[in-house]
């Protein structure tokens, strides 16, 4: 009984231990725009999504807020926003050859080289505020789904805009190369981005 | 009840014949310091492999640190790569989409299923226990590496396959290698049935490794340090924790608490009989494992003129283990009986085994001569050495008349008489040779048990005596030895769950309920005593365990879904 009480005391001591290294390594993983060519996420998102032009990244995370969840695979590339006002998975990234639209609004963009198309799924007053933000570029399309549970309604949708931002194909091409010094190439080549 | 006297006793019958077995003893040998025991603990070579991969993975885990050397080895993988894709063919590229099926989830599943399927069925839980446990960690650490190196797919060619993550290590490998080689150790008997395997792997893992380079959905490092901890984790896993010189892969009927006695085991306990015993063995067989779930019974041949025998009960810590569950269900069922507290190393389980043949030996019960205990494995695996009771056959299918009757129930007497009970009262445990009944497995034997305890025993007698001729003719015999309010508390005390399992079918498959048969033979019936015991400690160990239980199922199933195996 008392190796038992002991095992279960590990389980729950490493399950606690587990979640802040857990945290640290997300954090050291996320795909940041400033370093495309040292950190293989980026890389993967643009092998992910070969056709894509440009890829999203984050710039500069405000306080509170988290990256989790960096999913990559074969045609589709998705991560999650964190924000301790907003609640876990406010914001999803999604990158895909293609986007499903609802009823988009065209809006002027903020990042160049991309079309913006907005849209409001809910809202409920005081309480949660849904969304869409999907940007539109040549070979690609970017999805910001938006779950903010909160009285602030769409107001955390500028740190988002702030947090995240777009690296374009050719800088990421250019950047691998520097690092690789040449060596080793982003597509193959006889693909390259459209 | 009160007591009433005792009749008139049958006479003390012959005296117990001691030193029944001539065993010719050489010198015997201490194990001098710093020697190995017979087997010693340390005999696998799994830390070899552990240490060898721990040291490739810190200098490749290095290398990958390096951006010089890291260019390198992307350089490489590029340089195979180009000469890889200058191959593809339409029918090739075929050829290997369909073999890249052997690294899909599918594919682990039903093999990772399938093997805990046959080894839940033929019960090897410590092999099953080994397998998931390998598999999963070759998944967690595959995942971990992945996400650490966060390696791009093969950079430069285009990927023809599907394919999820970080490149380094290749996971599929690494996953598929893993359960191959789980399922081969856990499986699969060494020998030839193995090393075919390892052809079978080998080829399977070079098919699958070819075919994700051949995509270009990995890179040849990729694949090959996927296989590096696919073979390894399960490996090492197999060599420390279920070492096959120890746990041997075999299909054989039997108890799962029967331990193999071929092999390295077999030698060492040959080797510790000799120099712990001074006897000259000239055979060693598993005796009687149907009658034994506790413990590897075996029979000794001893060299001599003529030769004779030994029986040797082999402990080791599955039995221990066994012990504290069958305590803890016993608990858990019943409440806390008497006696019940669990044994915390083999030694002492050894020990009491021992101490209880010496107690009943000393009070005139007969039961087989103790010879001694012989250390197999320090604190793990241990012989109890008694005398062999030749050419004896069970009670169960032996001629009972009234001597008989007469020598079962002067056992109890006896034993009432020593102050001792012994708790396991069934066919199996009663031996008839030479028209006496000789009481063995005294493992459960009890020092100044209570009232209640001692009347079980006398109960069991009974009936077993009865199950090989009548319960009127028990009573009668029994009625010469202890007085009706004896008799009456051992039926008042007895009930299902206090008959042994073995006596419980022989009634059963005789169709007789001795047990209501005696109880109109009596005089007078005394009250039913209550086995159920409540208290505070039973019911929150039942709590504990159903949370545990919970926990541990909770914990499992997020470990598979989370792995990919759900």
């Amino acid at each position: 009984m008392r190796r038992l009480l002991a095992a279960l005391a590990v389980c729950l001591a490493a399950a606690g231990c587990a979640q802040p290294v857990a945290t640290e390594l997300t954090q050291a993983r996320e795909p940041a725009c400033r370093s495309q060519g040292r950190q293989g996420t980026v890389i993967l998102m643009a092998q992910a999504v070969p056709t894509a032009s440009q890829l999203p990244c984050v710039e500069l995370l405000p306080a509170g807020w988290s990256v989790s969840d960096v999913f990559v695979r074969n045609g589709r590339v998705r991560f999650f926003l964190n924000s301790d006002r907003v609640g876990m998975h406010a914001v999803q990234v999604v990158l895909a050859r293609y986007c499903t639209f609802g009823r988009v609004t065209r809006v002027p963009s903020d990042h160049p080289g991309t079309r913006r198309y907005q849209e409001v799924i809910s809202i409920d007053p005081g309480r949660r505020y849904q969304g869409a933000i999907h940007y539109l570029f040549p070979g690609g399309c970017v999805t910001y789904r938006l779950d903010f549970r909160s009285d602030e309604q769409a107001r955390p949708l500028g740190e988002v805009s702030l947090a995240l931002g777009f690296v374009t194909r050719d800088a990421l091409r250019q950047s691998l190369n520097d690092f690789t010094e040449g060596r080793v190439p982003l597509d193959p080549p006889q693909r390259t981005a459209p | 009840m009160e007591p009433t006297r005792r009749p008139a006793s049958l006479a003390e019958g012959e005296p117990v014949r001691t030193r029944s077995t001539r065993i010719t003893r050489t010198g015997r040998r201490r194990r001098p310091s710093g020697e190995a025991p017979p087997l010693p603990r340390a005999l696998v070579t799994g830390g070899y492999w552990l240490a060898a991969t721990g040291l490739v993975v810190l200098l490749w885990l290095a290398a990958l640190a390096s951006r010089t050397t890291n260019n390198y080895i992307l350089g490489f993988d590029l340089s195979l790569l180009d000469w890889v894709v200058r191959l593809r063919a339409d029918a090739l590229t075929d050829l290997m989409q369909t073999a890249h099926a052997l690294g899909s989830r599918w594919t682990i599943r039903v093999l990772f299923w399938l093997t805990v399927l046959v080894l839940l069925v033929f019960r090897r839980f410590r092999h099953l226990f080994v397998f998931v446990g390998a598999v999963v960690g070759v998944i967690a650490l595959s995942s971990l590496l992945a996400y650490l190196f966060m390696r791009p797919r093969p950079l430069g060619a285009e990927i023809l396959g599907h394919w999820t993550g970080a490149a380094h290590p290749s996971r599929p490998v690494a996953v598929v290698t893993a359960t191959l080689v789980g399922m081969l150790y856990s499986l699969a008997p060494a020998g030839r049935p193995r090393q075919l395997g390892k052809l079978v792997v080998a080829v399977l893992v070079a098919v699958l490794s070819l075919s994700l380079v051949y995509l270009a959905v990995h890179g040849p490092t990729d694949v090959v340090f996927g296989a590096i901890i696919g073979v390894t984790i399960p490996l090492v896993a197999f060599r420390m924790l279920a070492p096959n010189e120890v746990f041997p892969v075999t299909y054989r009927h039997g108890q799962t608490a029967h331990l193999d006695v071929g092999g390295r085991r077999g030698q060492a306990i040959h080797q510790a009989l000799e120099d712990q015993l001074g006897i000259q063995v000239v055979e060693l067989k598993p005796f009687g494992l149907s009658g034994s779930a506790g413990s590897t019974p075996l029979r000794v041949c001893v060299k001599g003129d003529p030769n004779s025998y030994l029986f040797a009960k082999l402990y080791a810590g599955s039995h221990l283990r066994a012990d504290r569950w069958y305590k803890l269900g016993r608990t858990l069922l019943y409440g806390r009986l008497e006696d019940e507290k669990p044994f915390n190393t083999v030694r002492r389980l050894v020990q009491q085994e021992d101490y209880a043949l010496r107690l009943m030996h000393g009070a005139g019960v007969r039961s087989p001569e103790p010879f001694g205990i012989v250390e197999i494995t320090p604190e793990r695996e241990y012989l109890v050495v008694t005398e062999f009771v030749d050419g004896a056959v069970e009670v169960g299918e032996a001629e009972v008349d009234e001597a008989i009757i007469d020598d079962g129930l002067r056992i109890i007497r006896r034993l009432w008489d020593a102050g001792l009970a012994h708790r396991d009262i069934k066919p199996a445990n009663l031996l008839v040779r030479d028209g006496h009944i000789h009481l063995i497995d005294v493992f459960f034997a009890e020092v100044r048990p209570s009232p209640w305890r001692q009347a079980v025993d006398l109960a069991n007698m009974m009936l077993v005596l009865a199950t090989r001729s009548s319960c009127e003719q028990v009573h009668r015999r029994a009625r010469l030895q202890f007085n009706d309010d004896e008799i009456a508390e051992a039926f008042a005390a007895t009930s299902g769950i206090t008959m042994p399992s073995q006596l419980r079918k022989a009634m059963r498959d005789q169709g007789r309920d001795l047990h209501a048969e005696f109880l109109r033979l009596l005089p007078e019936w005394a009250p039913p005593i209550a086995i159920q015991r409540w208290s505070i400690r039973r019911v929150g160990l039942m709590i504990g365990v159903a949370l545990l239980a919970l926990l541990a199922l909770v914990t499992a199933l997020s470990s598979f879904e989370s792995a990919g195996l759900l």
